[in-house]
């Protein structure tokens, strides 16, 4: 069985591509390369470069982890980019924070943390960014990380 | 012997820059006014944006001053069968004048 981390990242991108938010299913795990402008709008998930922190639970044995998570919707166009970079994230937002199958793997819980709103008319159109960072508590033996408790 | 003034070198100068570096002819349409052809030096680097997110390109036309001397933002030019809008006009002050380009909205 994969690392619970690797597990909460494919939830996610499972999640959001099912979604039916205005990024269909141009939704991207670890992507290495940069979206192409024909991509968009697109969501695109990685690990935060925060990363996670772990912490024993000294009775029990079973050490609390928290994963932190990006996940930025991207959106290209005119004067509306702004806002319709707003409105994915709010998607986004509404499927993550009701999302069963991501409770059941983060049981210390599943939130958001930060967000931020990147706009840029450098490139040829208008391009806009919601980014989300997202925090995912879950419990593990130090033994078995690939299994939640 | 008589001698050009710097200003007239200079017109000369860019005169002759334009016409051996131009790559396409624009047809510039100042706001409310007529359409134009006048010479450019198109490029479209490609860059990322967005802290790497997005691959985009950042076009710019290089035109004589003389050409465009009232261009500004929201201007439209065409090269190459695309639409663009002048985002930001750069004059260098020695007679050409970079002008930043977005897609038509």
């Amino acid at each position: 069985m994969a690392h619970v981390q690797q597990q909460i990242l494919d939830a996610v991108k499972t999640l959001l591509a099912a979604a039916a938010t205005a990024a269909t299913s141009k939704v991207f795990l670890d992507r290495v390369d940069a979206l192409e402008r024909g991509d968009l709008p697109a969501i695109v998930i990685e690990e935060s470069p925060d990363g996670e922190t772990a912490e024993p639970y000294l009775i029990s044995g079973v050490e609390q982890r928290v994963l932190l998570v990006d996940v930025a919707g991207a959106v290209k166009g005119g004067a509306s980019a702004p806002a319709a970079a707003r409105a994915l994230g709010l998607e986004i937002e509404k499927a993550m924070a009701t999302s069963a199958a991501l409770a059941a793997l983060a049981k210390g819980g599943v939130r958001i943390i930060a967000s931020r709103q990147i706009n840029t008319g450098d490139g040829e159109e208008v391009i806009t960014a919601r980014q989300q960072r997202w925090a995912f508590t879950y419990f593990v033996r130090p033994e078995a990380p690939d299994v939640v408790v | 012997m008589a001698t050009a003034s710097f200003a007239a070198l200079e017109v000369r100068a860019n005169a002759s820059v334009m016409a051996r570096l131009s790559n396409a002819v624009a047809s510039y349409t100042p706001s409310g006014g007529v359409a134009r052809d006048m010479l450019v030096i198109f490029d479209a680097n490609y860059q990322e944006v967005i802290d790497g997110l997005v691959a985009s390109s950042g076009p710019s036309a290089v035109c004589s001053t003389l050409d465009a001397p009232a261009v500004a933002r929201g201007d439209l030019l065409t090269i190459r069968g695309v639409d663009y809008q002048v985002v930001k006009p750069m004059p260098d002050g020695a007679g050409l004048t970079r002008l930043q380009l977005r897609l038509e909205e």
